[in-house]
């Protein structure tokens, strides 16, 4: 259990955000919550585990039979029917306190949903912030394409680090999931329908996105690349794609110069669509 | 309480190896095949034919045992292919789609095929010896569900030899799993392998919950079960319903494979939303199916070895059903990242909190049983004890994905993976220990006690140095073999570990193999503080079990002379004086010919889309079921109820009855996902907007009459029977058969009408929904009209006068199918 605690320490501890801060403000990101949230239940589950496991491992101990004594007084017979062994109160006190602990646990979890779920800021109505950036994601057998407002598609994703981003998430063939682990971001790609989640960039950087289920052969290596950039420098990118960016509604097909990213042709062998 | 062998089966050693006797050949000039399959007297354990002929709960627990044990070695290479692969953090070992298929079959064989069969070989073995039943309801049944059950297993295996078995998961969520992305036989085959052992669990569950509740020993009521039993009972309360949900789901699974039908790929509707809906209705369930034996099981080995009765008895038993009972209301858990909306995530995440509570109260219950024990650390408790250990872990680790927001991250992630390898294969220890606790009881013969330890402790290093390194590396994404570099060292553990559990498997199994000779011989309570009636007969039990009538009535087990018995107003049947008059049966061939039969089929539906040999298979393989099925019908075999028992609450009803209304009640489930299905697509599609495929109701309407007419007709045939008047019940029977035919042909021509319009199965998600669920009805038409046809000739020669139930139970499923119809017809005519 030992091992437990010093993960927590080392990897959640340092890098989680204060409660303050997190208690402050209506919304906010995966990646402030989930490592705050994470190491919370970390430290207490850890907790709970040793103070249970121990004390379970004391009884054994302490109630060992020795081989002295060898009948207790009213032990059970066979063919008896069966009944309680009392204790009953012990029961429901340990209950009620792990139910506390549960409950509590899980409610504060719940508060926080509330603010992942209000969306980027400005849909929750904070003014100060920039218009957030829009981006469909849609899977593939087996690479995302991300589709940007004015009609632009490529296989690499490329955001600036200067304001939220909205993702609307769908999937062109199979299910998928779609996340980001630098952002603790994920959320299904499923047939049809829509899923949202967004983030906040911070840091110029080149992140991985994988898939998290499996969509078929080339699972595995569903990753796309998710190029954060410079706010500036990324509005400059933005006005050169659209000039000459043809929005085609046939999803196989997509702007030239992107075309041979597609991971499919990275892959020997794949579905066969009969 | 007496030793006495009474017969000569119980003489010998009922474990396969050993003490054979000469075979008594019949000396007819019988051709060889059939003197094999004639049934007379059971064979000696020593004999092939006993293990293929037996219908013996004992025999079937052992079969079950066994079989699962193999399958446990199947699913277990597998996992140890997949661990290789992970050695390092590409793909190096298995093919992509290798490695997809080992991913999926490990996880199918280890839940399906391996866990419940497992705990069911004990269930089988144990549960009627606790209720102080000679035998289940329907031993027929019983071994036809072992033998669907190992048919099913062997057509999986099959798969891989049909261009690749199934690879999409053991979610086999959609549309992957449909034609378009996965074209291979194999898949096909897999998912029918599944359908026919979902056949099995409900020819099971049928016969366990007639069982358990016509057949307990007088005395003892509900309350007064043990607790495996109790597990086992709530167990099978979930399968008859959990089960039948996931059959919807595979059989319109396989429609979209094998017909055509669009139900998970039709362009406008939630097509992959209704497989994960279906499915998780199952699925969680399956979760405690999977978990309550094994808890049923620690529950008394936790009494046994430390010398107490279970803390809280009532409490853990209130626990048990309330989670039964909440396990249909928290399936989209499992669900939180799809677009379901915040209000429901909410709702769920509550009922999830809800259900976690009550195994809280129960590990709580288990811990304090041990205070003040005199704790006897023997393999079967110690086996317990390490599994409740590590379930403890897996339970805490369960409520982080509890919290939405957690899950939102650790979804899809190792996260997922160790901690429901912490809760199932804490799960697979305890059952591992049931093994152990019962395995004197099932040989008569004690386990190697040094051996059994070492297992033990390989067993419990093993699995943690697997499953525990995986919560370290929990941001590796499931099903990948092509990891985060840095996770390496962590997978290699991992890998150490899944070897070290495979070799402690090894040693349990090569332990029970071979203390079957050496091991020392046992008394019938070689554990002392077990206080359940399994305890109280010789080890290996007498083939009908008990010495005298078993009763609890006078507040403890007594054996009471059979004659003596005082009834107390339940059915009272002819008691049988003794166990061995041969009153009762024991063997026969039909339910092995069937499951062979079923098998041939399924083989051959598998590829019967794409022609070739396969369409005689199929053909070949009908013609077997039919005629296993006719022989299974036509032979006598006798098995008595006992004259009294506790039967709360059905007493007002005989065993062939309820039977037939548990059957019926996992029908409407059946039904019920069907027509769910239908209203989740229309409703995603727009309710307005979608087609009534029939152009007229006016066929409907008139097949309704139809329907409501042959029911009357029924009745009428009943009443005959009753007054014992043969051609009154003929005629009634007579024509319902015809007014079926007229349902038949009336929707055949609906249909070819329809068809002539260029409007079939395939044509749109509107004609997909029609055909199959209205297709489905008119199969339990035929089905029933197949009965009829069967009993008519029955009739005539006078069968239903001095006995008119048969007659009864063909009602009770007419007037069901008839009802359902009354339903389908306003939801896919008029509305």
């Amino acid at each position: 259990m030992s091992v437990l605690v010093g993960l927590t320490v080392q990897t959640f501890g340092t890098s989680a955000p204060p409660a303050t801060v997190i208690l402050q403000g209506q919304s906010r990101t995966m990646s402030e919550v989930f490592p705050h949230l994470f190491s919370i239940f970390l430290v207490l589950g850890t907790l709970v585990g040793i103070v249970v496991l121990s004390y379970m491992v004391y009884v054994a101990v302490r109630y060992r039979a020795d081989g002295e004594t060898d009948e207790l007084k009213d032990s059970p017979q066979l063919g008896e029917l069966p009944e309680g062994g009392g204790d009953g109160r012990k029961l429901a006190v340990s209950l009620t306190l792990s139910a506390i602990i549960v409950i509590a646990l899980i409610s504060y979890a719940w508060f926080l949903l509330m603010g992942v779920e209000g969306g980027p800021p400005e849909v929750s109505g904070e003014p100060n912030s920039d218009k957030p950036l829009s981006v469909t994601v849609v899977g593939e057998q087996f690479a995302w394409k991300y589709i940007y407002p004015n009609g632009n598609s490529s296989y690499t994703l490329r955001v600036p680090d200067d304001r939220p981003i909205e993702l609307t998430i769908t999937s062109s063939d199979v299910m998928h999931t779609y996340g980001i682990p630098k952002y603790d971001l994920k959320t299904d790609a499923i047939p049809a329908q829509n899923t949202t989640t967004w983030f906040n960039p911070d840091e110029t950087e080149t992140v991985e996105a994988n898939c998290y289920e499996l969509c078929g052969t080339g699972h595995s290596e569903m990753t796309s690349e998710v190029i954060i950039m410079d706010g500036a420098e990324f509005d400059r990118w933005y006005a050169q794609t659209t000039s000459d960016a043809t929005p085609t509604p046939n999803e196989s097909t997509t702007e030239g110069a992107h075309a041979m990213d597609h991971p499919q042709s990275r892959l020997a062998h794949n579905h066969v669509l009969v | 309480m007496s030793d006495d062998r009474s017969t000569d089966e119980s003489a010998v050693q009922p474990d396969g190896g050993h003490a054979s006797r000469p075979l008594a050949e019949p000396t007819s000039k019988q051709s060889t095949l059939r003197r094999f399959f004639t049934r007379d007297d059971l064979p000696p354990y020593g004999a092939l034919r006993r293990w293929l002929l037996t219908t013996n709960h004992k025999d079937v627990g052992v079969l079950y045992v066994v079989t699962a044990l193999l399958f446990l070695v199947f699913g277990g290479v597998l996992a140890l292919l997949m661990r290789i692969e992970l050695l390092t953090p590409v793909g190096d070992f298995l093919s992509a789609d290798g490695y997809n298929q080992t991913v999926s079959t490990h996880g199918l064989i280890m839940v399906f095929w391996f866990l419940s069969p497992f705990a069911f070989g004990f269930a089988n073995y144990i549960v009627p010896l606790q209720i102080g039943a000679k035998d289940l309801a329907f031993p027929r049944l019983n071994a036809l569900s072992y033998w669907l059950y190992l048919f099913s297993g062997i057509l999986l295996g099959l798969s891989f030899f049909q261009g690749g078995s199934f690879s999409g998961g053991w979610t086999m969520y959609a549309p992957l799993s449909v034609p378009n992305y996965m074209p291979q036989i194999g898949s096909t085959t897999t998912i029918l392998a599944l359908t026919l052992f979902v056949i099995s669990v409900t020819v099971s569950s049928v016969n366990f919950l007639t069982t358990m509740h016509r057949m307990r020993a007088p005395g003892l009521t509900l309350r007064r079960m043990p607790l495996f039993t109790w597990s086992i009972l709530l167990t099978v309360w979930m399968m008859l319903f959990a089960f039948a949900a996931l059959l919807a789901a595979l059989l319109i699974l396989s429609s979209d494979r094998i017909l055509g039908t669009t139900y998970f790929t039709a362009e406008g509707t939630p097509g992959s939303l209704l497989w994960t809906h279906l499915f998780w209705f199952f699925g969680h369930p399956e979760v405690y199916i999977v978990f309550f034996p094994a808890l049923g099981a620690m529950a008394e080995m936790f009494q046994t070895f430390t010398g107490r009765r279970l803390v809280g008895r009532k409490w853990f038993i209130v626990s048990m059903l309330l989670v039964a009972l909440q396990s249909f209301l928290v399936w989209m858990h499992h669900m939180f990242l799809t677009s379901i909306n915040l209000q429901i995530k909410t709702l769920f995440m509550i009922t999830t909190i809800g259900i976690s509570l009550p195994f809280d109260l129960m590990v709580f219950s288990l811990i304090y049983t041990m205070v003040k024990g005199r704790l006897r650390f023997t393999t079967p408790f110690l086996f317990a004890f390490g599994s409740l250990f590590v379930f403890i872990i897996g339970g805490i680790t369960g409520v982080f994905l509890g919290a939405v927001v957690l899950d939102y991250q650790l979804r899809g992630t190792y996260w997922v993976v160790a901690h429901f390898h912490y809760v199932m294969v804490s799960g697979v220890m305890a059952l591992v220990g049931a093994l152990y606790y019962w395995y004197p009881k099932l040989t008569g013969r004690m386990y190697n006690r040094r051996l059994g330890k070492l297992s033990f402790w390989l067993f419990f290093a093993g699995f943690n140095l697997l499953y525990f390194p995986m919560f370290i590396a929990w941001e590796t994404p499931r099903r990948v073999f092509d990891y985060p570099a840095e996770l390496t060292g962590f997978h290699q553990l991992a890998t150490v570990g899944g070897f070290l559990l495979g070799f402690a498997f090894l040693l349990v199994i090569w332990n029970c193999y071979r203390s079957l000779w050496d091991g020392e011989t046992v008394s019938s309570n070689p554990w002392a503080h077990a206080t359940t009636a399994e305890w109280a007969i010789p080890s290996p039990p007498p083939l009908e079990n008990f010495p005298g009538m078993p009763s609890y009535e006078s507040g403890s087990l007594d054996f009471l002379d059979r004659e003596t018995a005082s009834t107390d107003g339940g059915t009272v049947t002819k008691p049988t004086p003794s166990s061995h008059d041969g009153h009762d049966s024991h063997a026969s061939p039909w339910p092995l010919g069937i499951s062979i039969g079923s098998f041939v089929l399924f083989l051959g539906l598998s590829g019967v889309a794409t022609g070739g040999i396969y369409v005689p298979i199929t053909i070949v393989g009908g013609g077997l079921l039919a005629v296993t099925l006719l022989g299974f019908g036509l032979e006598s075999f006798s098995v008595t109820e006992p004259a009294v028992a506790e039967r709360w609450p059905f007493a007002g009803i005989e065993n062939g009855k309820l039977g037939v209304w548990i059957f019926l009640a996992s029908d409407i489930v059946l039904f019920g996902a069907f027509v769910g299905s239908y209203v989740f697509l229309r409703a995603g599609y727009g309710w307005e907007a979608w087609k009534i495929v029939p152009h007229n109701p006016i066929p409907g309407l008139i097949n309704t009459y139809i329907l409501l007419t042959s029911s009357f007709c029924v009745v009428l045939a009943l009443v005959a029977a009753q007054k014992g008047r043969r051609w009154g019940v003929v005629a009634g029977l007579t024509t319902t058969l015809l007014l079926g035919i007229a349902f038949l042909i009336n929707k055949g021509i609906e249909w070819i009408e329809l068809f002539h319009h260029n409007i079939w199965l395939s044509t749109d998600v509107q004609a997909s929904t029609f055909f199959l669920t209205t297709g489905l009805h008119g199969l339990h038409v035929v089905l029933g009209l197949v009965i009829v046809l069967y009993m008519i000739p029955r009739a005539l020669n006078g069968a239903y006068l001095d006995d008119e139930r048969p007659v009864e139970y063909f009602g009770l499923y007419w007037h069901f199918v008839d009802i359902v119809w009354l339903f389908l017809f306003p939801l896919f005519y008029i509305l």
